[in-house]
């Protein structure tokens, strides 16, 4: 089970010697608002966000009207009297003389991950982007960091079936012209995947074979087979891409004084002069088309104690010492710079381990796209 | 050995009672901190590495793949054959429209991240791999039992005692807490002695600078 935002903040509880909800409901619920009366009260106070449950039926709760042996909360799941209610609340001087909220941590924790990814970027995302004639700027997803590769997609996926009867019988390759269900992404060389995916219980079989498209029409392919096919065979093919050029608009100025009225299929994207989180491809594209965007992630922009961390498991100490750095400089009773400087200071520890060891195994995505030339922009 | 042989040499080191502990929490707060240890120590010496015991089948008609359970980093792939290692961008330089490709064995791989890593080309079936790779040294959970396996060795271990020891001193401030760095530094320098051995085994080694230091071919710095 993957590290939650609660499993950082508890651990941030001990450091901070706050006390954490570690109990069960006590009360079996259904649905709804309830009353309960968990075996222990520790942490729980008007406001506390917890988690009870596992699995299918985990949910975060808030308690209100709490006495001092229970406490209402709003279930949208059932749960026994045995299941698990834990939380890290920070309970201390609750309320209304509070050190620190919950959601106070909560957002100390997004932005210590939003930073570590920032630093370390070791997680990349893919998504497609559909564009329409003659749009040419974009803006990069919410959560991107920077954009380090795009691509146009220059064939579709094919996703057919043969059409034909194909029997070979010796050895030599069968050369056939076939009409599949549909000519879609199939063009002369394309290699293409023709035959069963699976059998009844889900192992390949023998009749799976690549083959090289020789010919088109509009209607039909030609291609040597070397395996017996059905009609009903499956013709499959990923879409392919082309990736296009990081340049600038002071290149593309340079090079090609016209180059806001080209028209075409994109070969070239840029990121200057356009706007905060914007992005721009030449040519003025025509037909429409679709782009994929490779980019260096940053996480979500808020958590629930539920979460799961975008960063991953072996970094989460990073995030714990970086949440404590700004609970440390917080003004009040829990202020200590002494602390807050070590926090500091171990937080750059894990930044630099997790940047030299992204380096140690060439990981991480940092070079830019091949730099334009004349030859590339101007074809 | 398990986290709990060391669990107890905490709870000395913090001059607590092995059976009933007062101020801290041995499964909740030191069994982590271990751990914490643990991770600190895989990223800065590049420990354990794994051979992957059962194969890993990709992802059929598809470059970007998810990475094997419990993987930190890939090290080496094998196909059949030695799939060579690449990256994104040398494939768009020297085989330009190369997404989508699809052939009949893989040739190359490349990282993206620590997350996902991609083949080139595509294949049509789940073709097998032998992944060669950095582990993850605990699967990281809410809860730890104890029970679970120190994958380093055992010269390791009083390193992490000390590591853990050091951070639970965190909370209590003042002269205790800073009197622990001195422990920490321990631990540095105990990884710094470990990372040697590292010089024989390649791809990662350690440095005092903290953090490994590796080249995809490590023969040249053997000598």
């Amino acid at each position: 089970m993957a590290i939650v935002a609660n499993d950082i903040l508890t651990q941030v509880s001990f450091h901070l010697v706050e006390k954490v909800v570690k109990t069960t409901l006590g009360t079996a619920v259904s649905p709804g608002p309830a009353v309960v009366t968990p075996p222990s009260m520790v942490g729980i106070y008007n406001g506390a966000m917890m988690i009870v449950g596992s699995g299918a039926t985990l949910e975060i709760i808030t308690a209100s009207s709490v006495t001092l042996a229970t406490f209402t909360a709003t279930f949208t799941y059932s749960h026994a009297g045995t299941d698990p209610l834990y939380g890290a609340t920070f309970p201390s001087g609750q309320p209304p003389m509070f050190l620190f909220t919950q959601t106070e941590m909560l957002n100390y924790l997004v932005n210590a991950q939003q930073d570590f990814l920032l630093k370390v970027r070791l997680l990349y995302s893919i998504s497609q982007v559909d564009y329409a004639v003659g749009e040419q700027y974009f803006t990069q997803p919410n959560s991107a960091i920077r954009i380090e590769r795009i691509a146009r997609k220059a064939q579709p996926a094919v996703n057919t079936t043969l059409g034909a009867t194909i029997t070979t019988g010796g050895i030599l390759p069968v050369t056939a012209t076939v009409t599949p269900g549909s000519m879609l992404g199939i063009v002369p060389n394309a290699i293409l995947s023709v035959g069963d995916t699976s059998n009844a219980n889900g192992a390949y079989t023998e009749s799976r074979e690549l083959v090289e498209v020789i010919s088109t029409t509009l209607t039909t392919f030609t291609a040597s087979f070397l395996n017996s096919h059905a009609p009903s065979d499956p013709v499959v093919a990923s879409a392919t891409w082309i990736d296009l050029f990081n340049t600038s608009t002071a290149d593309l100025d340079m090079l090609q004084q016209n180059w806001a009225i080209d028209i075409g299929d994109p070969t070239n994207w840029f990121q200057d002069a356009t706007s905060a989180t914007g992005y721009g491809v030449y040519p003025n594209p025509a037909p429409a088309g679709t782009l994929e965007l490779w980019y260096s992630d940053r996480g979500p922009d808020s958590l629930a104690l539920t979460d799961t961390l975008s960063t991953l498991d072996i970094f989460t100490p990073a995030l714990k010492y970086k949440v404590l750095e700004m609970a440390f400089l917080k003004d009040g009773e829990q202020r200590d710079t002494q602390r807050a400087k070590f926090c500091t200071e171990n937080y750059k520890y894990w930044v630099m381990a997790g940047v030299k060891f992204m380096r140690g195994v060439a990981a991480m995505i940092e070079e830019a796209s091949q730099r334009p030339t004349m030859q590339t922009v101007t074809q | 050995m398990v986290i709990s042989d060391l669990g107890v040499q905490v709870l000395d080191r913090l001059e607590e009672s092995r059976t009933a502990p007062q101020f801290w929490d041995l499964q909740d707060e030191l069994y982590p901190l271990i751990v914490e240890a643990m991770n600190a120590a895989t990223l800065m010496s590049g420990e354990p590495q794994m051979r992957s015991l059962s194969n890993y089948n990709l992802t059929p008609n598809s470059n970007v793949q998810s990475m094997p359970s419990g993987a930190l980093a890939i090290l080496r792939i094998d196909g059949p054959g030695t799939v060579l290692k690449t990256s994104v961008y040398d494939l768009d330089r020297f085989q330009p429209g190369w997404e989508g490709v699809l052939g009949s064995k893989i040739e190359y791989w490349y990282p993206i991240g620590l997350t996902q890593f991609g083949v080139y080309p595509q294949v049509p079936t789940a073709q097998r791999l032998v992944i060669s790779y950095i582990m993850l040294p605990v699967t990281m959970s809410s809860t730890y039992t104890g029970s679970e396996n120190v994958p380093f060795q055992a010269e390791y271990s009083f390193g992490f005692v000390e590591c853990a020891a050091a951070m639970a001193r965190l909370k209590e401030g003042g002269q205790e807490f800073m009197q622990g760095i001195q422990e920490y530094d321990h631990f540095i320098d105990k990884l710094a002695q470990l990372g040697k051995f590292g010089w024989r085994k390649g791809a990662c080694r350690f440095t005092r600078a903290l953090g490994v230091e590796s080249d995809i071919t490590s023969v040249t710095k053997r000598g």
